[in-house]
């Protein structure tokens, strides 16, 4: 408790400062007042040591994962042509991934070559057939519908939901709900965060379940400028506004909104003036699309734009006080029922050119060991065709990027899709054979939480899984 | 924790084991809610849950009216609807020529702001909010001709009956291709094709039945303390091949083409709905939830109507549509019987007629907890919708414009506000009903879905729009210039002229700020302002200069128009 207190008054401290200087000197500090900062704190014993990040890539709407690790070898590339028959991509346009200890050959989607290359030089790891689960399940348990599942699996918010959440609460249930990522902060913001003056949850796609903790959400960071409150016409307004905003308030919607709001002016001031030390980084990624462009650039924009901003928020973590930092980013347009064949191959260039414009920052900075990025999704998608796009389905490959990464490997298996398999349930459906929470709680162990019980606590469903740590990070 | 924190959640904790009882306690006791505002602060709250703000002018029609009449006089009002509008707009009379969608969004401020038919408007906007179709999505960019016929659906039947609503949205060309029923067709086992399950599964999920079973109530039914699912995945299979066989009417002047589903020559979008090609559409027999069986054999229209009829005979259309629109007109978190009440009406309007949404809007809006809840429970009412915050703000403040076409700015409304009508980032809507931002909220189990959109960022530009729109965007102010086309401007000058000192004074008149924050505190606050916000004003506009009415008055707008109490209609 007293560590605590220390720590809280330590953030009030700083977070003071940090807005004097921020209002001193109008939209952004002079950068020697960060230096200053800077100094304040890493005098201080428990402020300085390893730095770790965490970043998210969420791929709303549920990402066809079949077409995005394929079989390549002769006999399996056949049976994936069977089954997906007008969604196959042709044998020749798979870009070849030579993965260490691969029962088959693989190839990559064409619309990845960034990708493909980063997975060939030991960047990058694939996760095959993750998915959500409470424990293992058969395809006789599942078929013979006595299996105990997520809910509401194929539903898209509910599946969201679950992935980040990994919670199954009772419709009567009012504890607050968190996330693995803001469960995840707390167990290691004592020991790393004491210092800083942000919260660990640091979303660039706005609210989201994963980074909820009993503490309350992520702090939503704008891609864009990180704006005051303003009345330039009327600039003494502005001290009246923000004394409102310390009023307590009796209703709690309208309580809420006061916190909210002074928390995001308090917390914005603090972004400010570290930012204003930040490199730009404009150049390093893509560029926002001009008319004309292909829809992949538009995609691009926008998710580089949010893993530009985390660059950034990397760039500046000594001034924030952080040594741990778990970022949320998220494209959407996944849900390709309808012409997935046009659409898919746009989103997935935009997620390569971005994701590669990422690591070259994150390596520019030398902090590829310490950055580790991973991929999400709703689900994966059903292996059938409806004519023109594919539906909704339950496992799915997911990429793991990083220097830390046990890279050009693939972890759990991505199946052969011969009539008759056991991956493939009745209904058509990848049956996952890796949980999201063994996913989690490989990543969480590498970022400082080696407590088993701890884990069990952050992963609630990690109890029901033999491998408690896939091996991916080192 | 924080005493105070420990302190609003037992308040809490009190407040939702009592208003069942308290309710009945009140009516026993003789109570009833009033037929007509008891004020015009009254007044005020009831025409901010029921249109996009009050005006002065409208507190003073309703409070001479009654709700009943008032309601009334709305649903019987023509509805005024966009297409017409966006092609006089755009010079357009070709019924297939092609209509931007920035037609749309003028459209909608001019409706929302101007239209007569308030009512109706709003109920629209909130059905686009519950039957979601988006600008970003399945080729609807810059579609203003299929989405101004969408929204035109929904305007036309907001006061209608539900079923129709339903029918015409499933057809619609903009439905059809944004959750690809469009051109769905039936299983090809030998292509080892599937129907597309999108439309059959969100029109369950989010458009009638929802997940899990119901209770009247809207809570839902539990069994074992497990809640029951409503259908499985199944269903949704079957479903989805009753959704197929639809494609393009094809009009005259068009590339007509015998069969559309391999190749249509022309994009989907006409006021005109679907029309069904059989030769694509499944005859097999299809098991729907609850034993629901449609026969085999059947065309497409025939079968189509009837599994439209088995959702909304569904029990649990009622309490799932009466929960959301409570959700978007009135509160966030409705009492179970305050939704049992509205679903009641909705399974029976009292003349025996299912899914009449007049009369459920009308007991929606006059129930006892819309009209009385405030008073008893600190979580009543709602956060303010981004976009229902600046219409309420304009129409307060007698909004006018020379130009229709919007000023720039206010064409990228979501860049702002992060929200804009037909503009969802996906069917989910811009919120979800059921979000949750913790915080305070967090342990009494309550939501406020417009928390989802409003993040920190947002929180401060909502913030700094009221600042441009009160000390820049007046009559007679910096940005009343023709250059600047299509600004909407509020009028400030009665409310200048009201603080005024009067000819050799240095003073404004007696009682002049006093009754300038009452009235605002009526438009913006419905009347009801905290002593700590209006002391903080009054003293802000006694260290203004008197001689300075106008900064006064905008300084007495802007703190309330940014505070955390008009961020929540109650």
């Amino acid at each position: 408790m007293s560590n605590d207190s220390f720590a809280a008054s330590r953030r009030r401290f700083l977070r003071r400062s940090l807005a004097a200087m921020a209002g001193g000197a109008g939209f952004f500090a002079a950068p020697q007042s960060l230096s200053l900062l800077n100094a304040a704190w890493a005098g201080q014993g428990q402020c300085g040591g390893d730095y770790k990040a965490l970043v998210c890539v969420f791929l709303l709407g549920g990402n066809d994962g079949h077409n995005l690790v394929v079989p390549r070898g002769a006999t399996e590339y056949a049976h994936y042509a069977d089954r997906r028959r007008g969604l196959a991509i042709a044998q020749n346009q798979l870009l070849p991934l030579q993965a260490l200890d691969a029962p088959f050959a693989l190839g990559l989607h064409p619309a990845m070559p960034q990708t493909a290359q980063l997975f060939e030089s030991g960047k990058m790891a694939i996760l095959g057939n993750v998915g959500a689960l409470l424990e293992p399940v058969s395809k006789q348990a599942y078929d013979a519908r006595t299996a105990r599942l997520p809910p509401q699996l194929f539903s898209h918010n509910d599946q969201q939901t679950f992935w980040q959440s990994l919670q199954v609460r009772s419709a009567t249930d009012t504890t607050p709900a968190t996330g693995w990522g803001g469960r995840l902060a707390e167990l290691v913001a004592a020991s790393h965060n004491s210092c800083a003056t942000l919260t660990m949850n640091l979303s660039l796609a706005g609210a989201n379940p994963f980074q909820v903790g009993l503490a309350g959400e992520a702090l939503s960071v704008d891609t864009g400028q990180i704006r005051a409150i303003e009345a330039d016409r009327e600039p003494s307004a502005v001290a009246e506004l923000e004394a409102v905003y310390g009023i307590a308030q009796d209703n709690l919607l309208v309580e809420q909104y006061r916190r909210a709001t002074r928390r995001a002016i308090d917390d914005y001031a603090v972004l400010r003036t570290a930012l204003a030390g930040a490199p730009n980084l404009d150049s390093a990624f893509p560029p926002p699309p001009e008319p004309g462009d292909p829809a992949s650039a538009r995609f691009a924009f926008a998710l580089g734009s949010q893993l530009r901003r985390a660059a950034q928020l990397i760039a500046v973590r000594a001034a924030l006080g952080q040594r741990r930092q778990i970022f949320f980013c998220a494209l959407g347009g996944f849900d390709t029922h309808d012409a997935q064949s046009a659409d898919q191959p746009q989103l997935l260039a935009g997620l390569d050119q971005a994701l590669a414009a990422f690591q070259r920052s994150v390596q520019a900075m030398n902090l590829q060991d310490q950055v580790t990025t991973f991929t999400a999704s709703d689900f994966g998608r059903s292996m059938t065709s409806n004519g023109d796009g594919s539906d909704h389905g339950w496992g799915n490959h997911l990429f793991v990027l990083g220097g830390a990464v046990n890279g050009r490997r693939v972890y759990g298996a991505i199946p052969d899709m011969a009539a008759g398999s056991a991956d493939f349930a009745g209904d058509g459906n990848l049956i996952p054979r890796i949980a999201v929470d063994q996913y989690g709680a490989t990543l969480a162990r590498w970022f400082g939480v080696t407590d088993a019980q701890a884990l069990n606590t952050c992963f609630p469903n990690l109890a029901n899984f033999a491998q408690r740590d896939l091996g991916f990070l080192s | 924790m924080t005493t105070l924190l420990r302190a609003l959640i037992a308040c809490v904790a009190i407040g939702l084991a009592l208003p069942v009882a308290a309710a009945d306690l009140i009516f026993r006791d003789g109570y009833e809610f009033p037929v007509r505002p008891s004020s015009r602060g009254e007044a005020s709250r009831f025409l901010t849950q029921a249109t996009f703000g009050p005006s002065d002018a409208d507190i003073d029609a309703l409070s001479a009216s009654s709700y009943a009449a008032w309601i009334a006089a709305q649903v019987e009002l023509p509805p005024s609807y966009f297409l017409p509008y966006m092609r006089s707009q755009a010079g357009i009379t070709d019924p297939l020529q092609p209509i931007p969608f920035a037609e749309f969004l003028q459209a909608w401020f001019v409706r929302v702001l101007s239209a007569p038919d308030q009512l109706r408007q709003r109920v629209a906007f909130a059905f686009s909010e519950i039957l979601v179709v988006s600008e970003r999505g399945n080729g609807l960019g810059n579609d203003g001709l299929a989405l101004g016929a969408y929204y035109d659906i929904l305007l036309r039947h907001a006061l209608g009956n539900y079923r129709d609503l339903l029918e015409d949205v499933t057809l619609s060309p903009a439905m059809g291709r944004y959750l690809s029923m469009y051109r769905n067709r039936k299983p090809d086992a030998a292509n080892n094709i599937q129907a597309d399950e999108n439309y059959a599964r969100e029109v369950m999920q989010l458009f009638s039945i929802g997940l899990v079973k119901l209770n009247r109530d809207g809570t839902p039914v539990l069994v074992n303390g497990q809640t029951v699912p409503t259908y499985d995945g199944d269903v949704v299979r079957n479903l989805a091949r009753v959704f197929t066989g639809w494609a393009c009417h094809c009009g005259a002047g068009q590339q007509c083409v015998p069969d559309p589903f391999p190749v249509e020559p022309f994009t989907c979008s006409t006021e005109h709905e679907m029309v069904p090609y059989e030769a694509y559409h499944d005859r097999d027999p299809k098991r729907l939830f609850d034993g629901v069986v449609l026969p085999a054999g059947s065309d497409a229209r025939p079968e189509l109507e009837r599994a439209l009829d088995a959702l909304f005979q569904h029990p649990n259309v009622a309490p799932f549509v009466s929960r959301q629109l409570i959700q978007r007109l009135v509160t966030s978190n409705p009492s179970p019987a305050y939704v049992e009440r509205v679903a009641a009406v909705f399974e029976n309007d009292g003349r025996g007629v299912r899914g009449n949404l007049a009369a459920t809007v009308s007991a929606i809006l006059r129930d006892r907890e819309a009209r009385e809840g405030q008073r008893s429970s600190i979580s009543f009412g709602k956060v303010r919708e981004p976009l229902l915050r600046l219409t309420a703000l304009w129409r307060a403040f007698d909004v006018v414009w020379d130009h229709d076409p919007l000023f720039p700015d206010d064409r990228e409304i979501h860049e702002s506000h992060n929200q804009s009508p037909l503009l969802s980032p996906s069917v989910f809507n811009f919120f979800s009903p059921g979000y949750s931002p913790g915080g305070v909220l967090a342990a009494p189990g309550l939501v406020a879905p417009e928390m989802q959109i409003v993040t920190a960022n947002f929180a401060i530009r909502l913030a700094n729009d009221v600042s441009g729109r009160v000390f820049w965007s007046y009559r007679g102010g910096p940005m009343d210039d023709p250059q600047f086309v299509g600004v909407r401007l509020v009028q400030l000058a009665r409310w200048e002229q009201s603080i005024r000192p009067a000819a050799g004074s240095s003073q404004a008149p007696a009682g002049a700020l006093d009754r300038l924050l009452d009235r605002s505190t009526e438009l913006l606050l419905g009347g009801r302002i905290s002593p700590a916000l209006r002391s903080r004003i009054r003293a802000r506009l006694d260290a203004l200069p008197a001689d300075e009415p106008l900064r006064r008055v905008q300084n007495a707008i802007y703190l309330i128009a940014t505070s955390p109490e008009f961020a929540v209609q109650r």
